[in-house]
């Protein structure tokens, strides 16, 4: 599962080339996690990056006193996405807590200091890596904005694109499938909106799926039972369903 | 001309020998400011890494189209310390705003094509630089972080 084919799809060693990645294999260590369980806490020092394999790990703050809760997810890290780059950056803390958000959550861990031997040998690798994980922080940043200016309860946004071209294909009963699910599913931070067409009539109809300020998924001709697996699967189990994603 | 006991005492070039200085400092522009004044906007595509040479830098998240609040200032930069991070990634716009926060404000500039030629030419300068730069990343982002768990850790005790 964690092997050089998902290496080469995770965010932070993109560009890097196969001799790299296999470096890098080399440090990887695979660890499981349940629902809830607790993958480092706020002020633990950080050592280490976290590779998502499989599920989605939510970084929250802590409050004093209070048990941790979804209200207080800052960011949700779902496959091929990473978390622990604090490791990096003076005081060499962990800046959230990180809890395992889905049923099962496999995790790559990668000791920093490994990565830095690594970098210390091939400075462009290590040039590669940097730039890469300044770019993830820059992308962290916009998406830190925008949560600050939203209101917490609402971390899941479902858009359904329901334009005249939407509609005719479907999407009036993808819609209805949606809310119907949400219902079902007592999730008080699902907020569904609706909007235009989004360019891609014959590919219609689209939803968009944005979790707690993650990059957004575009599904495309999506039918109710489509939807149903979308909600079940993505929605609430963290899993992309990458057959029904919109390729653009 | 900016010297190089100057630049080797600004962070991001710490780690650099003299040649690599020296091929740093061959990039380095001079650009003044007046109190208030702004250097960049959130939201401008960058074109230069800025270093504060004298005076200070208020660097501030500002809302779109708002204007500058004294509240939303996230950092009040001095003398050697940079910013405008963001032109050395691929995001190409600047993440917050800065404005001179003294009565004569010099910064160093670099553009950021130069200084990307340069991490080509040279991997381990580019190394050396980019692990600095991401460190500044990561404490712009950790005080902004920070700003936006105090908010909404009132919003969530308010609430309570």
């Amino acid at each position: 599962m964690g092997g050089l084919d998902f290496l080469e799809k995770v965010d932070i060693f993109k560009e890097l080339d196969k001799d790299q990645l296999k470096a890098v294999h080399k440090g990887g260590r695979e660890k499981q996690y349940l629902y809830g369980d607790r993958l480092f806490a706020e002020g633990e020092n950080a050592d280490r990056i976290w590779l998502v394999i499989d599920g989605q790990v939510d970084l929250r703050f802590d409050l004093p006193g209070r048990q941790t809760s979804e209200e207080n997810t800052i960011f949700s890290i779902t496959t091929r996405q990473t978390l622990g780059w604090s490791s990096f950056v003076p005081p060499f803390k962990y800046a959230l807590s990180a809890y395992s958000a889905t049923k099962s959550c496999k995790i790559l861990q990668i000791n920093k200091d490994y990565l830095l031997e690594c970098f210390e040998k091939d400075p462009r690798m290590g040039l590669k890596f940097m730039t890469n994980v300044a770019a993830i922080t820059s992308r962290h940043f916009d998406q830190l904005q925008e949560s600050a200016t939203v209101s917490p309860v609402a971390r899941v946004k479902i858009t359904v694109h329901m334009s005249t071209c939407g509609i005719a294909a479907g999407a009036r009963q993808v819609m209805s499938a949606l809310v119907e699910e949400i219902s079902r599913s007592d999730r008080p931070d699902i907020k569904v909106a609706s909007s235009g067409c989004i360019g891609h009539c014959q590919n219609e109809p689209n939803i968009t799926v944005e979790i707690g300020g993650g990059e957004p998924v575009i599904y495309q001709k999506m039918t109710p039972e489509k939807m149903r697996q979308v909600f079940q699967k993505h929605i609430l189990g963290g899993d992309v369903q990458t057959e029904f994603v919109l390729v653009q | 001309m900016v010297s190089l006991d100057f630049l080797e005492n600004v962070e991001a070039f710490s780690e650099l020998d003299d040649d690599q200085l020296t091929a740093v400092q061959e990039c380095c522009e001079i650009a003044e400011f007046k109190r208030g004044e702004k250097i960049f906007a959130a939201g401008e595509t960058p074109e230069y890494f800025w270093i504060v040479l004298e005076g200070q830098v208020n660097l501030t998240w500002d809302a779109p189209e708002g204007p500058a609040l004294p509240e939303n200032t996230i950092t009040t930069l001095s003398e050697g310390m940079p910013f405008g991070w963001s032109s050395l990634v691929p995001s190409h716009k600047y993440r917050l705003s800065a404005r001179s926060a003294s009565r004569n404000c010099k910064t160093v500039r670099i553009p950021k094509g130069r200084l990307l030629q340069l991490f080509e030419a040279d991997a381990q300068l580019g190394y050396r630089v980019m692990s600095k730069v991401m460190i500044v990343a990561g404490q712009r982002f950790h005080q902004l972080q920070d700003e936006v768990a105090r908010r909404r850790g009132h919003d969530i005790i308010n609430r309570w």
